[in-house]
């Protein structure tokens, strides 16, 4: 039954693609796609929900290859990934079928509909591959589909510079995967996944060489500094559905890779492997975050918003190294439900983020936050839609983003189990770097919700801004939903991570460790049943609505409660008004001092807001301020003045730059071999085939 | 920083018990000019207009028969009528100069021939009767202040308003910055062209009920400016005006006075006459 | 080198005037070239044209040099209603022109921005309701009108600061472009206080013009009283009794000791020393208080009379004030100690609103404004009247030019005031008969006098009727505010702001007239 289903979605996808190749030709291919994109999705997600309840299930291909063969399984780790995907998936499908006729014409949208339905179809093989051969695959698949989706609008300025930096880098982790495949492989090559992770049988010195590997191949999907250069490049450059997709599913697919490899596979971690993990995630998170404060793009800043996301997972996942090999195994397992969760709810959320951005940019023609504002009034359920992503992701209680924040510092909390004091100082120290990227998190959301969504438009596109199709807005509202219930049912996010991380880890009970089941025996957690927490149990299902890091006497929140409390209190206020105030109220201007009538200049800019940040980091940034005036005859007579506040990227200017550069050099030296002169090159094959010769 | 605390502790209180009764003229300079009819003759009421630089005192007719009119409003505080003849003319020590009717700051005084000056009535001129002073304000009262063209000397008086001698907040009166939060509109300076527009606008930002208050002579009839090519005032043809405090500038003291005045908790100067004392609290 | 003698060389025929002042009538067409060979080696004091009915327009430059304690006048009339810039030998002259183009409608060919000083103004208020959005507003990039710079960046945003502003101020309105804390551009709109203050005394006798010329602005009013007054006795060559001279000294060394108090008390509000700035306010009101005693008004008005003054104080008033001085003197040299220790003080003014010596002298700036950024100038030294030649008195002279060099010139002026004032005291003269105002005739003449805010001059016109024809006021603030907007935008903060309109202690009613 599981590989039964998931052959029926995968099929769907197939099917989605190849009706996608019609629009080329036939207008109704594209809903007709649209439509199998959505029906995938609905199996996809059936499918995760019978892995995730035990189903279980295998398949293979006679090839043989020294990577394997071909090869599928249903595991629980695959589960939580595959949920994320198909829920995503549903969503994207629907917005798609309203998003793409802006995309550009047949030629485009066939591009959009076909290798969309086709990156599915391989992130979700991915997710069942048994043996490496199969797992590299599917994800060579998805990686060049990807990249062919991310240049169709190639006309426009620095897409195809995006794209061709996805492309490398995305090639340099494409062969440290595969070596680190092989390097596992290395005792018994061809043999699936199960049975290399009964069996690891490593040395110390080839395990670490393989974690290397892994971090740094799954790093650039992921976007770990410094590979992350290609993200804010690339994710940008797509088209909006394009976007959701790869921020919502394909770093999941990271994260994904590095649980698989590092912890199923390789078994017992060293700890160092942890710490540098751990280590590396903080400073993504804060890179991420950094920078998210000061783009005026409105993708851009989704797509360093991404890398921040992802630096915590990874963060997160490291931990769970760090635990595991301190043999605190519930502890590593709590910190890899927090790492999955986040992976779920961040695609979720982000993806409806993303979606957002796609309608502001149909609806205003441009995503210059300093060119937006009063999209609100115009765009009422976009705006709505995208207030749920943005406070999730700002991690606002109750929703989503708040509960995994929230665990993973209560998880750095609980390392002060650690025995050495230098591993507790370091793990405050990422606590402490965590928290303040959590805090710059919502400061970054509120810049971006207040520019683009409220006040008065400042340019001419978006006053003119109109609400956008129905189906774009029912995408949003799919993967919106779906977060809000998975935020105030947590039973369902932290059930499905539960079992994925207990999958991947061998530990059991970690479901009744995080979200205990107060429903089901009250009386053996007398403290939060004695608060209330027993109050839902007729309406929502499973353990409890109490969430904990393993240990009520850390800690413990209740989301739908905190939810409830919130809106009794705004009731109230709203009542007490109603009796006591007054109501008639007059509305008149702005005050501005009697001055000059409000024009929309005279509302703080999206830049603005953060110009603080920029100073107070203008280390990180090497900010630096221009004033630059047109003068006539002296320059006290000024009759224009061009202000500018330049932004450094460390890690294109520091890193990227001097690789590229000695790269080039070194090539040049090389190319010396390249004379073009065939008598040298004859030359040359004489003088290989005596060293062969003589060596043989 | 504790030594300014010190220093402050140091300098003690400065604060003046005004508004409380027995408590006035701790100034030595005029808040008004008052006119003692009692005292005046025909040539001297002639004299005296031709000296006048405002339209404060005017007379009409001769030596035999005429009017002259006294109008605290538009004095100026020149001193010239009060050095010629100070027993006319006397400048008055006791701050509270502040009244609600545009008419109680002037009066007229006739002679015919065969008598000496006489007491006037004045003619009846359309004056927009005010309620009573709102009683939501009585303690508590926030200023919006507009510059509607002064030449600097009032608001210097009203910054002096919250300087420790006078202390503002201690009647629970402040300034606010936003005519959002405003109950009251104190004007100062002949509305010139180019301010009416902001001053009406000021006046169309605050909510009901709101007061106004002419400070100043400039405000109340234009003072040296009254016949001015740029002069849109005085205050009460664009706005009703609820109390008028004559002067230029008015005392510290006097706007204070003005101020508890539009509270509703000091009484106004009655034509020509202080208030009695105890009155108001 | 002299007045005389640079003039001469430059190719002027001159003639003296009143005591101190030299007189030149210049052909139009040798203006510029006359007028561009004196501005190397001299100021531009003032620059302003005259308009009557049935005359040429006249366009008359008041120009002194460094050493020298006259003034030179030069006059010109024109022709057609236009004339050759001066800005490119002085850039003192491209505010002065941008009035008289605004007023007189006489156009300077060649100014690099020629534009109305002043406005533009709000007319049509909207006490509209229900307003939410203003849809008429148009976003195409419009020009702003010449004189004003259009500013552009990635999220500069404009803050509007306007003429009401937020407490018991003077109204003018700023509009800040900024991209988040700091300041980009300023944009000033001056003249909302316009009240035509000069075309009101026209016709006047010179007597009756004497309370407009004190109400030209109030925290100045004896300042600028006296230089009318001045300017109408040195036109009818009127006497002034020494006891009447040192009476006219000491009331205006008592407004300058009140308007700097009040100007300290102001910026330690700023930088938030509210402490600081009550013991200010009380020493201000205590000033003010002791001028009433004197004279009987607050703020010295109703003292001036043609030829002298109307009371001078007897003794025992002056007594009482010497005792009152020698408290404010032990006070101001405390408060002084201290807040040169605060270190949250100081700190706020080094370095902000930072302007150029070479600005200053270029635009010729006055006060301690211009005594901050190095232009040793003080008229009361360098043009000496009245009882100024009886005191000794230090002129206090800095070159930083950021707000704690205006700030210590100041407190080093008040100081510098309070000894004046003692000598004056001290030295009193005898007791004179009271003389006669002077008879009228024809003519005009320059007066002078230091207020608190720098040098305010007064031109007068007087027929033969000794009436007012024509009155140029040219208070320290005409020249003062040029720098402002300069100053402001030399890398500072919105936060800043504040402190940086304390330090300049400007006053608008100066300005606007």
């Amino acid at each position: 039954m599981a590989l039964e289903l998931f052959g029926a979605a995968l099929a769907c996808y197939a099917l989605a693609s190849l009706v996608g190749l019609g629009v080329l030709r036939w207008r109704f291919c594209a809903d007709l796609s649209a439509a199998a994109g959505v029906v995938g999705g609905v199996l996809v997600v059936i499918t995760a929900a019978i892995w995730l309840g035990g189903g279980r299930g295998s398949a293979s291909l006679p090839i043989s290859t020294p990577l394997g063969g071909f090869a599928l399984r249903a595991t629980p780790l695959a589960a939580t990934f595959l949920l994320l995907t198909g829920l995503v998936g549903i969503g994207i499908s629907l917005f798609t079928a309203g998003y793409t006729p802006h995309v550009g014409g047949p030629l485009r949208q066939t591009c959009v509909h076909c290798l969309l339905n086709l990156s599915f179809a391989a992130i979700i093989l991915v997710l069942a591959a048994a043996d490496a051969f199969t797992f590299l695959l599917a994800w060579e698949v998805m990686v060049i589909a990807t990249y062919v989706l991310v240049t169709v609008e190639f006309d426009r300025p620095g897409r195809p510079q995006a794209a061709f930096l996805m492309l490398a880098l995305s090639k340099i982790g494409f062969i440290a995967i595969t070596v680190g495949f092989l390097v596992i492989g290395s005792l018994r090559p061809g043999a699936t996944f199960t049975a290399l992770s009964r069996h690891p049988g490593l040395s110390a010195g080839v395990a670490s060489a393989a974690f290397v590997l892994f971090l740094i191949g799954f790093g650039v999907k992921a976007g770990l500094v410094p590979l992350q250069g290609w993200l804010p490049e690339a994710h940008p450059a797509a088209p909006a559905n394009v976007s959701a997709a790869l921020s919502g599913i394909v770093v999941a697919m990271g994260v994904y890779g590095l649980i698989l490899t590092v912890i199923t596979l390789l078994g017992a971690p060293a700890a160092w492997w942890g710490y540098l993990t751990l280590g590396v995630g903080v400073l993504t998170a804060l890179y991420g975050v950094l920078f998210s404060l000061l783009v005026p793009n409105l993708k851009r800043m989704l797509a360093y918003s991404t890398i921040e996301n992802l630096g915590f997972m990874i963060a997160m996942v490291g931990l769970a190294l760090v635990f595991t090999s301190s043999h605190q195994d519930l502890l590593g397992g709590a910190a890899l439900v927090v790492a999955i969760l986040h992976a779920l709810y961040h695609a979720l959320l982000k993806s409806t983020a993303f979606m957002g951005a796609g309608c502001v940019d149909i609806a205003a023609h441009g995503l210059d936050l300093d060119r937006l504002g009063g999209l609100a009034r115009r765009m009422r359920w976009a705006t709505l839609l995208f207030f749920v992503g943005a406070m999730g992701l700002a991690g606002i209680p109750p929703l989503n983003g708040f509960q995994t924040e929230w665990l993973g510092l209560q998880m750095l909390i609980r390392a002060r189990i650690l025995s050495s004091p230098e591993s507790r100082l370091y793990m405050a120290g990422a606590g402490l770097l965590l928290t303040l990227t959590f805090a710059l998190a919502t400061t970054a959301y509120v810049r971006v919700f207040g520019g683009a969504f409220l006040g008065a438009p400042r340019s001419r596109d978006a006053r003119n801004a109109r609400e956008v199709p129905r189906t774009m807005r029912l995408g949003m509202l799919v993967t919106a939903g779906a977060a809000v219930v998975t935020a105030l049912v947590p039973a369902i996010g932290i059930g499905a991570a539960a079992t994925s991380a207990g999958g991947a880890t061998r530990v059991p009970g970690l479901l009744n460790a995080m979200l205990p089941p107060i429903f089901l025996h009250p009386s053996a957690f007398t403290l939060p049943a004695h608060l209330g927490g027993t109050f839902l149990s007729q309406v929502l299902p499973g353990n409890g609505v109490v969430i904990t890091p393993t240990s009520f006497s850390y800690a413990f929140i209740s989301p739908p409660y905190i939810l409830l409390s919130l809106l009794a209190v705004i009731a109230l206020v709203a009542i007490a008004l109603r009796l006591l105030g007054r109501r008639d109220s007059v509305e008149h201007d702005v005050w501005g001092g009697a001055g000059q009538p409000f024009r929309p200049s005279m509302q703080y800019s999206a830049t603005a807001f953060t110009n603080l940040f920029r100073s107070t980091f203008g280390g990180v940034f090497g900010d630096r301020r221009r004033v630059q005036q047109d003068y006539h005859q002296a320059p006290y007579y000024a009759h224009s003045v061009r202000y500018e506040r330049r932004v450094v990227e460390p890690v294109d200017t520091y890193v990227y730059q001097p690789l590229v550069a000695t790269a080039r050099r070194i090539s040049r030296w090389v190319s010396v071999i390249q004379a073009g002169n065939v008598s040298l090159y004859l030359l040359y094959l004489v003088a290989v085939f005596i060293v062969v010769l003589l060596v043989h | 920083m504790s030594r300014w605390i010190w220093n402050g502790l140091r300098t003690g209180i400065r604060t003046t018990r005004f508004p409380a009764p027995g408590v006035a003229g701790e100034e030595q300079a005029g808040s008004t000019v008052e006119l003692r009819w009692q005292s005046l003759t025909a040539p001297h009421a002639l004299a005296a207009a031709e000296l006048c630089p405002t339209d404060a005192i005017t007379a009409t007719g001769t030596a035999v028969e005429g009017e002259m009119r006294f109008d605290a409003g538009a004095c100026i505080m020149c001193g010239r009528c009060s050095r010629e003849l100070p027993e006319t003319f006397v400048q008055v020590l006791d701050p509270r100069v502040a009244v609600r009717h545009r008419n109680d700051l002037s009066c007229a005084v006739k002679w015919q021939a065969g008598g000496g000056p006489q007491p006037a009535a004045l003619k009846d001129e359309a004056e927009r009767v005010r309620a009573q002073a709102i009683r939501l304000f009585r303690h508590s009262l926030h200023i919006r202040h507009v510059d509607a063209g002064s030449c600097n000397g009032c608001e210097s008086e009203l910054q002096m308003l919250s300087q420790p001698y006078l202390d503002l907040h201690r009647l629970g009166i402040f300034f606010t910055p936003t005519p959002r939060h405003a109950d009251v509109l104190l004007v100062t300076g002949v509305v010139t062209a180019n301010m009416e527009s902001p001053l009406l606008e000021t006046y169309a930002a605050m909510p009901a009920p709101k007061l106004v208050i002419a400070a100043g002579a400039c405000a109340i009839s234009g003072g040296s400016f009254a016949h001015g090519p740029t002069t849109r005032g005085p205050l009460d043809r664009l706005l009703p005006v609820d109390c008028y405090v004559p002067g230029c500038p008015p005392t510290p003291q006097a706007l204070l006075h003005g101020l508890l005045v539009a509270m509703g908790r000091a009484a106004a100067r009655s034509s020509g006459a202080p208030p009695e004392a105890g009155h108001g609290s | 080198m002299s007045l005389r003698a640079a003039a001469t060389s430059a190719g002027l025929a001159v003639r003296d005037g009143a005591p101190g002042e030299m007189t030149s009538l210049c052909r139009e067409d040798d203006f510029v070239a006359h007028l561009g060979a004196l501005l190397e080696v001299t100021g531009l004091a003032d620059f302003f044209a005259v308009t009557l009915p049935s005359q040429p327009p006249r366009l008359t430059a008041i120009l002194e040099a460094p050493t020298d304690p006259n003034w030179l006048i030069v006059h010109t009339d024109l022709r057609r209603p236009e004339f050759p810039t001066l800005t490119a030998k002085s850039h003192a002259a491209s505010w002065y022109e941008r009035d008289i183009l605004e007023m007189h409608g006489l156009v300077p060919l060649g100014h690099p921005a020629p534009a109305p000083l002043r406005g533009p103004y709000p007319r049509h208020h909207r006490a509209s309701r229900g307003h939410r959005e203003h849809q008429a507003h148009d976003f195409e990039q419009t020009q702003p009108p010449i004189g004003r710079p259009a500013v552009t960046g990635q999220g500069v945003f404009q803050l509007p600061l306007g003429p009401v502003r937020s407490g018991p101020q003077e109204s003018g309105a700023f509009s800040f472009a900024s991209g988040g804390e700091d300041i980009v551009v300023v944009d000033m709109t001056l003249g909302f206080k316009f009240r035509s203050i000069e075309r009101l005394s026209e016709g006047l006798p010179a007597a009756a013009a004497i309370p407009l010329a004190e109400r030209v602005a109030g925290t100045s009013s004896f300042a600028n009283g006296l230089a009318y007054t001045r300017a109408v006795e040195r036109c009818l060559s009127a006497f002034v009794a020494p006891g009447e001279e040192f009476t006219r000294a000491l009331f205006a060394e008592l407004e300058r000791v009140y308007n700097h108090f009040g100007m300290i008390g102001r910026l330690a509000e700023a930088t938030g020393l509210l402490v600081a700035g009550a013991q200010y306010g009380v020493l201000k009101e205590e000033v003010l208080r002791a001028n009433g005693r004197m004279c009987g008004h607050r703020y010295l008005r109703g003292v001036l009379r043609l030829g002298g003054t109307e009371i001078v104080p007897p003794h025992q008033a002056r007594q009482w004030l010497g005792q009152q001085v020698n408290k404010w003197t032990s006070d101001q040299s405390r408060l002084e100690h201290l807040l040169g220790e605060t270190s949250t003080f100081v700190d706020r003014l080094e370095t902000t609103a930072f302007l150029r010596p070479e600005y200053a002298a270029e635009h010729n700036l006055v006060g301690p404004v211009g005594r901050s950024c190095a232009i040793d100038q003080d008229v009361r030294r360098d043009h000496p009247y009245g009882a100024y030649p009886e005191v000794e008195f230090q002129v206090p002279v800095l070159s930083d030019g950021d707000a704690k060099a205006r700030y210590q010139v100041h407190a080093a002026e008040l100081s510098q005031s309070l000894a004046i004032i003692q000598q004056l005291l001290e030295h009193w003269p005898a007791d004179s008969p009271r003389l006669p105002p002077p008879p009228p005739r024809a003519g005009s003449a320059l007066g002078w006098t230091e207020a608190p805010g720098g040098a305010a001059l007064h031109f007068v016109t007087l027929d033969d009727a000794g009436r007012v024809t024509r009155w140029r006021a040219r208070p320290p603030a005409v020249v003062n505010w040029h720098p402002f907007a300069h100053a402001c935008a030399s890398g500072n903060n919105l936060t800043d702001y504040p402190v940086i309109e304390a330090s300049f202690a400007l006053s608008h009613a100066e300005f606007d007239r």
